[in-house]
């Protein structure tokens, strides 16, 4: 039956709406939220309690609700615990009940209800802890089962996210009256302004009341302030958005649901976007919450907030129930019963808990409806919904009533959330019984109902003043904007917290089956603080974290322990305000946007061509090119390394670290940095060299060419250029500013390509223009300068190898990148050059005993290295001295060799552990490890590189490399970690 | 025939690998590449900031940029970099008289520009950038070097009120940034109308 009012409300008659619940097809209309839309239709069993599967319906009308969580959607796009009360209603929206089986109505759960008694708050501490081993296995695995909420789809959600920065003078939290007033009044002085709110609808509890505010409805004034300011340049309206944290230096993050109330979004847009707000001053406007009040049984279907009741009347013409009684200890409970009455419900009855002379002036509010002073509810009686309510009456008989709804109004508590971000604690108010903000972080100011001013006169006055002082801080002339007129009726509280009279459960916590009863047993126990009491209960915790218990149950706690509210504290709250979905937190970081990728010059070609690619840092580099016949990339590795043994091969190799060094001193400041002397390089020479950390391990290697007197062009490793760059750059600014060098990264400047092998010249002269010499002997091994290319297009060329063979790196300026590698390959094809990828390089470059990250993996030294002669005695450099302490010469240290089984068919596998011949693999035998395998396809068999314990000494000997992870265990030969050419004849040819 | 150097002729291609160079269209937002610019990273010797201001008044017309901002005269642009550090366009080769006062660096290639320019170029921006390109905050000749979804960027502000802004990046994370770009302009402005990706 529709419990739709025929009349008001801010929904759209004319657009209707189909929607499921638990798989029936109901009606809503626009405007509804799926909360309201469910009310409509009549119903009221929303859900099932997270321990005991209590029956619970719908109880809060905005982000406070714990009972009404749904599943929203389906497959992928399945959202578990949403709230039913913020859930904008489309035509389409599928929703499901949660934590139930097999059905809503019957819970199969439900059992655990009756087993209240041993389950209680505390019951896992004490009754899962024998036998230890049970837990994991069998505790742990049921427990989970049984509770949660909602379910996660397990698919990866499919939907877009972005994130945005918002800068502003004024950040206005909430559109409430406060917030309306206070984005006024700022706007119109010409104040950037943005004015957030996680409703649909600007107006905040405006749209819920039925007041005026200049004479005109409070909506509608909302309404007409609200496209005000929409019309305004200097201001951004963002509704469907939550700011939830608050960070220092006025940053605030927010979420924008952008398509959530869509029934198909626009490809296009993102489903939300996470804001970081720069505000140079925030007003906080958030308003406030209802809070329950505990007795027997509220957390029947029916029992809701009064403000939420009136929201539901005033805003979405939808009546709750069909008899409604109103519980209240405050003046606002009674504007409940007005507007029922006035909306032509029926309303059986108000219980206030004041004596009678303190309601008397209320009591034309509620027109023949019986009202009992001095009295409260003691019990809500029903099953699945509330049937009747008992009153204990002033006298103190019990008086039962019919009724379908039952209002309660604990009083409001301001939405301090926000304030205490930054660590502020809010502080106690005795006259409105709530909590209000304590000391404020910088440049927050709050206003309204969340500054416990709960008159809407108060608000729009505060607001106002808010936003003036804001300005003033500001140096913004303020603007005129009065106050219009409105109501500023006395809020009149004398705070009810639990009625001690019911016998049976009273629920503080609902959405975590926290009672009070077991706030006193975690009194009992000790747990008397309130962070304590929070955890041993779970009061609080979950989605809405406590907004609607926290309060209550401290209260609870202080008339235990018999101290103030005030001294008994809060707990702290912790951002978020509201549950945030982890993909607005990564935002377009996922999958291939997971972080920026980088290009070589020659992707597109390699691409052309069968190449694989694998990340390295943030570059994508082809790893092998796949030929015809070929299906695994051994064999595309061992045809490519053999290719540049043989013939000549080219690879990009712009993504090493390259950094231009200039200056008067720039030879003085890389003998600082490398361990090896570069002053004395020759202009047209390149020098290998090594640069240590400060504590004396190597942190990275490359070379140093000198191009002129003052210019030095050095390359780093891929994976630390980065790394070396911030390093020189620190060693520049921070350690010796004296010095006149300059530097400054050219890695993306240069598309550079290395050809090796032993026609790598032929290649070249075809392409080195006719004025360049580069023989053998006019550019020996190590030479390096400017050349020109292909008729006359700039490049540079190194003479450098890192396979062995005679080699050379060329340079062209990264536009010609694609279209050198096009010409190597053309000028090559005589000597059927060949592609090579990262594979390939590693054989060559272990084949040659070359380092990588592998072997420099921060803890080695360049002794350990083999490279103790690279540390010039005759000048300091950075991480010298740090590495002459004693652990670090030791002479029995793990040192660099070489590895090849002893059986040429084992394959060696990286990480093995050595183990001396006829010893158990256990830590105390490990001799080293192995860092670099390959398969030789010149020698034919697994070689490797590794560290072991006076390697240079033992060549020859025999050990074992027990790989546990892959189940191996190997007799390999400590070798020379230079398999080929150890003479370096051939880079030299 | 033998080959020659001249027939394995080199062809210059754009910073995103298109011939003529990328350009996308959305409703009130326009981004193109800009082609055929030369790009230098400049660093000034510690004391020598008054020589190099008068040098580049000298020889190339303009006053050095406080921080923050950028001048140009001439076809030249010179933007603060950080402090005694510029960023250096051009459509052409630099006064060499200019080595005299600083220490220069090609990065010609290797940094990509693109001009975005229209009506909803901040609401654009705004998604990818973490600076606040507001006229009041950033206006006309502003500029600053700011990470772009990750990716280092340098922003200057052309004409606040046409919302044009010149930004250079990085070559080899070129297509990356326009992948965030084309996908901001989408979010802000709806789906392309032409170009873009």
């Amino acid at each position: 039956m529709s419990q739709r009012l025929s009349t008001g409300g801010l929904i759209d008659r004319t657009r209707a709406m189909s929607f499921t619940f638990d798989g029936k097809r109901l009606d809503g209309l626009a405007g509804d939220t799926l909360a309201s839309a469910l009310l409509a239709n009549g119903v009221r069993l929303t859900g099932r309690s997270f321990k005991y599967h209590r029956p619970r319906g719908i109880l809060s009308a905005g982000p406070e609700e714990p009972n009404a969580l749904v599943e929203i959607g389906k497959g992928a796009r399945r959202d578990p615990n949403t709230r039913a009360t913020v859930a904008e209603l489309y035509d389409g929206l599928e929703a499901t009940s949660q934590n139930r089986f097999p059905s809503l109505a019957f819970d199969l759960m439900a059992v655990n209800d009756w087993l209240s008694p041993f389950i209680g708050a505390g019951f896992y501490y004490k009754t899962f802890m024998w036998p230890a081993k049970f837990w994991e296995k069998v505790y742990e695995p049921i427990i989970r089962r049984a509770a949660g909420l909602g379910r996660l789809s397990g698919e990866a959600d499919p939907d877009p996210y972005e994130k945005a920065t918002a800068f502003c003078d004024i950040l206005v939290i909430g559109s409430g009256p406060a917030g309306l007033q206070a984005a006024l009044t700022a706007a119109r002085s010409g104040a950037r302004v943005v004015l957030a709110d996680e409703d649909f609808a600007f107006g905040g509890r405006l749209n819920a009341e039925a007041m005026e505010i200049a004479r005109t409805p409070a909506a509608q004034w909302a309404q007409h302030a609200v496209a005000e300011l929409s019309a305004m340049a200097n201001v951004r309206l963002l509704p469907r958005t939550t700011v939830f944290a608050s960070y220092d230096s006025g940053t605030y993050a927010a979420l924008e649901k952008v398509t959530d109330h869509m029934a198909s979004a626009p490809s296009h847009l993102p489903r939300q976007i996470l804001w970081r707000i720069v505000a140079k001053r925030a007003i906080l406007a958030a308003g406030a919450i209802e809070r329950p009040i505990a007795f027997a049984n509220n957390d029947r279907p029916g029992v809701m907030l009064a403000g939420a009741v009136r929201a539901y009347v005033n805003r979405w013409s939808v009546s709750p129930g069909k008899s409604t009684v109103v519980f209240t200890c405050n003046n606002d409970g009674w504007r409940t019963a007005r507007d029922l009455i006035a909306a032509g419900c029926a309303v059986e009855a108000v219980v206030d808990s004041r004596p009678a002379e303190e309601i008397s002036a209320l009591r034309e509010m509620a027109g023949d409806v019986p009202v009992f002073s001095r009295a409260k509810i003691v019990n809500a009686k029903g099953g699945r919904e509330l049937e009747a309510v008992t009153i204990l009456t002033a006298n103190g008989k019990q008086v039962t009533l019919e009724a379908d709804c039952l209002a309660v109004s604990g009083g409001w508590n301001p939405a301090v959330h926000l304030t205490c971000h930054r660590r502020s604690q809010p502080v106690w108010n005795d006259t409105i019984a709530a909590f209000v903000p304590g000391d404020l972080p910088p440049g927050m100011l709050v206003t309204g109902a969340a500054n416990g001013a709960f008159s809407t006169h108060s608000a729009l006055v505060q607001g106002g003043e808010a936003a003036a002082k804001a300005l003033a801080e500001l140096g913004i002339k303020e603007g005129r904007s009065a106050v219009p007129d409105s109501e500023d009726a006395p809020y009149g509280i004398s705070p009810l917290w639990h009625v001690g009279e019911s016998k049976g459960r009273a629920w503080l916590d609902f959405q975590n089956d926290v009672t009070v009863k077991d706030v006193v047993q975690s009194r009992e126990e000790g747990f008397r603080s309130v962070e304590h009491m929070k955890r041993y209960t779970t009061l609080g915790m979950a989605t809405d974290q406590g907004k609607t218990s926290n309060v209550p149950a401290l209260a609870v706690m202080a008339e235990l322990t018999g101290k103030t509210i005030a001294q008994t504290g809060t707990t702290i709250f912790r951002p978020p305000y509201t549950p945030v979905a982890i993909s607005a937190f990564t935002g377009r970081a996922m999958g291939r946007e997971y972080r920026p990728f980088r290009l070589t010059p020659s992707h597109d070609w390699a691409k052309e061509n069968g190449a694989s690619f694998t990340e390295a840092g943030l570059w994508l580099r082809a790893e092998w090119y796949t030929a015809r016949g070929e299906n695994n990339w051994r064999q595309s590795c061992d045809r490519e390394a053999l290719a540049v043994r043989n013939s000549v091969g080219v690879a990009d190799v712009s993504t090493l670290g390259k950094i231009d060094v200039k200056g008067r001193d720039a030879g003085l400041f890389l003998d600082r940095i490398y361990t090896n002397t570069m002053s004395t390089l020759a202009v047209g020479k390149v020098r290998y060299g090594l640069m240590l950390r400060e504590d004396g391990f190597v942190m990275d290697d490359g070379t140093v060419a000198r191009l002129g007197e003052n210019h030095f062009v050095i390359t780093t490793t891929t994976a630390n250029a980065g790394l070396v760059m911030q390093h020189v750059d620190y060693c520049s600014q921070v350690h010796w500013p004296e010095l006149d060098v300059h530097m400054v990264s050219i890695t993306d400047r240069w598309a550079q390509f290395s050809i090796a092998g032993p026609r790598s010249r032929d290649v070249l002269l075809k392409l080195v223009d006719k004025e360049h010499d580069i023989s053998n002997e006019a550019f020996g091994y190590m030479a390096c300068g400017g050349i020109s290319v292909c008729g006359g297009v700039p490049a540079r060329l190194f003479r450098i190898s890192f396979s062995g063979e005679l080699a050379y790196e060329i340079a062209v300026s990264a536009a010609y990148g694609d279209s050198l590698v096009r010409a190597i390959m053309a000028a090559g094809s005589e000597f059927a050059i060949t592609p090579y990828g990262l594979e390939a390089l590693n054989v060559l470059r272990i084949e040659k005993g070359h380092l990588t990250g592998n072997e420099l993996t921060g803890q080695v030294t360049a002794a350990d290295v083999g490279l103790g002669k690279m540390v010039s005695p005759k000048k300091d450099c950075i991480g010298k001295a740090m590495s002459q302490r004693p652990a670090l010469m030791e002479p029995d240290r793990m040192v660099l060799a070489g590895f090849r089984p002893v059986d040429p068919n084992s394959a060696l596998s990286a990480g093995a552990h050595f183990i001396g011949l006829g010893k158990p693999a256990v830590t105390a035998n490990d001799e080293g490890w192995m860092t670099s395998v390959c398969h030789s396809p010149l020698l034919g068999h697994s070689i490797g590189l590794g560290f072991i314990r006076n390697g240079p000494q033992r060549h020859g000997e025999r050990v074992r490399a027990v790989d546990q992870v892959r189940g191996t265990d190997i007799e390999v030969e400590i070798v020379s970690p230079h398999f080929h050419d150890p003479q370096g004849e051939r880079l030299r040819a | 025939m033998p080959d020659t150097q001249e027939s394995f002729a080199l062809k210059a291609r754009t910073g995103l690998n298109h011939d003529h160079g990328f350009e996308g269209k959305w409703e009130g937002f326009d981004a193109r590449e800009i082609t055929g610019q030369r790009v230098w990273w400049g660093s000034v010797s510690r004391g020598g900031e008054a020589a190099f201001a008068k040098a580049v008044d000298k020889h190339l017309g303009l006053a050095a940029p406080d921080a923050g901002r950028f001048a140009e005269a001439g076809g030249f642009r010179l933007l603060w970099a950080g402090e005694r550090q510029f960023f250096l366009t051009g459509g052409r080769d630099y006064p060499a008289a200019l080595e005299s006062a600083a220490w220069l660096t090609d990065q010609t290639d290797g940094w990509i520009g693109i001009v975005v320019e229209g009506a909803r170029s901040r609401a654009v921006l705004e998604k990818l950038v973490g600076i606040d390109l507001h006229p009041a905050s950033f206006p006309a000749g502003s500029a600053a070097r700011a990470p772009f979804e990750g990716m280092l960027a340098v922003m200057a502000c052309e004409d606040a009120h046409a919302g044009r802004f010149a930004i250079h990046f990085q070559r080899s994370s070129a297509r990356s940034f326009v992948d965030h770009l084309c996908h901001a302009a989408a979010s802000a402005c709806g789906p392309a109308l032409s170009g873009g990706h």
